[in-house]
């Protein structure tokens, strides 16, 4: 994982965490975190399908809000070790 | 960012108020609203814990902790809500304007949803709006200077040539068109 990659990832973490058990559109989650102007889209959607795949997060699919995302019990251990 | 600290630390079990979240996710839409209807009906407090420990076998053991869970619902129904329309202005956007790149649809969407949510008053998006119109500004205004001195080098350098070729009218001519294509180009 590069240097941008974590940073991308642990803000998203946070935001999840910030949720205290919520969920939240990938959509929603990169307007919290700052934006096209703190990454690309693509960047983004990178940054989410990695921590998907490290199960970091759950995304739970739902017909008319798209994904909604909550963060793991691995991806809190994850984003204490990445502070 | 505060520290957020944990309902229970790692390796215990959850707390109720956790394992009543973990439920609520996973409800379908008609049960989340029967459970809001309950919780905004007249129907005590008391009793409506009762019927979680009956249904869900969770117990709550305070009406703070029901308190806590309807303020922490209130506010996942609230975006919930926004996930809805966000995903519905990216459908529209994308229908609408097929040429456009996905950077160019999710910068839109983004930017309605902070219009929005300046509108309804949610302050922490919308300083983050805030920051994000300052530095797509700030962007503008580098590239303008960026524009600008590259104007001012070219048509320097244009005078520059003229300077050395005063005498020579076959050159003279040569320079009058360029002159006038630097001018168009870096208007």
């Amino acid at each position: 994982m590069t240097t941008r990659e974590l940073q991308i990832c642990k803000r998203i973490l946070e935001i999840l965490h910030d949720l205290d058990g919520g969920q939240a559109n990938s959509l929603d989650i990169h307007a919290e975190i700052g934006g096209i102007n703190f990454c690309s889209s693509g960047e983004f959607d990178a940054a989410l399908a990695l921590l998907d795949r490290k199960k970091f997060v759950v995304g739970i699919k739902s017909k008319f809000k798209g994904v909604m995302w909550n963060i793991s019990d691995a991806g809190e251990a994850a984003r204490l070790e990445m502070r | 960012m505060s520290e957020k600290l944990k309902a229970t630390a790692a390796g215990q079990p959850d707390s109720e108020l956790t394992k009543l979240k973990a439920v609520w996710r996973r409800l379908p839409d008609d049960a989340r609203a029967y459970w809001s209807s309950q919780f905004a009906s007249e129907v005590s407090q008391v009793k409506t814990r009762a019927e979680l420990l009956t249904k869900f076998k969770i117990n709550l053991r305070f009406d703070k902790q029901l308190n806590q869970f309807r303020s922490w619902a209130q506010d996942q129904e609230e975006r919930d809500a926004r996930a809805e329309r966000m995903q519905e202005n990216e459908r529209r956007l994308k229908s609408e304007h097929p040429d456009w790149t996905l950077e160019e649809v999710r910068a839109e969407v983004l930017r309605q949803s902070y219009l929005e949510t300046l509108a309804t008053g949610n302050f922490k998006l919308g300083l983050a709006a805030r920051k994000s119109d300052i530095a797509e500004q700030a962007l503008k205004f580098d590239q303008e200077k960026f524009k600008e001195g590259l104007r001012t080098k070219l048509e320097s350098g244009v005078a520059e040539l003229a300077t050395h070729i005063k005498s020579n009218p076959k050159a003279q001519a040569a320079y009058e068109a360029l002159k006038a294509e630097v001018k168009l180009a870096t208007k």
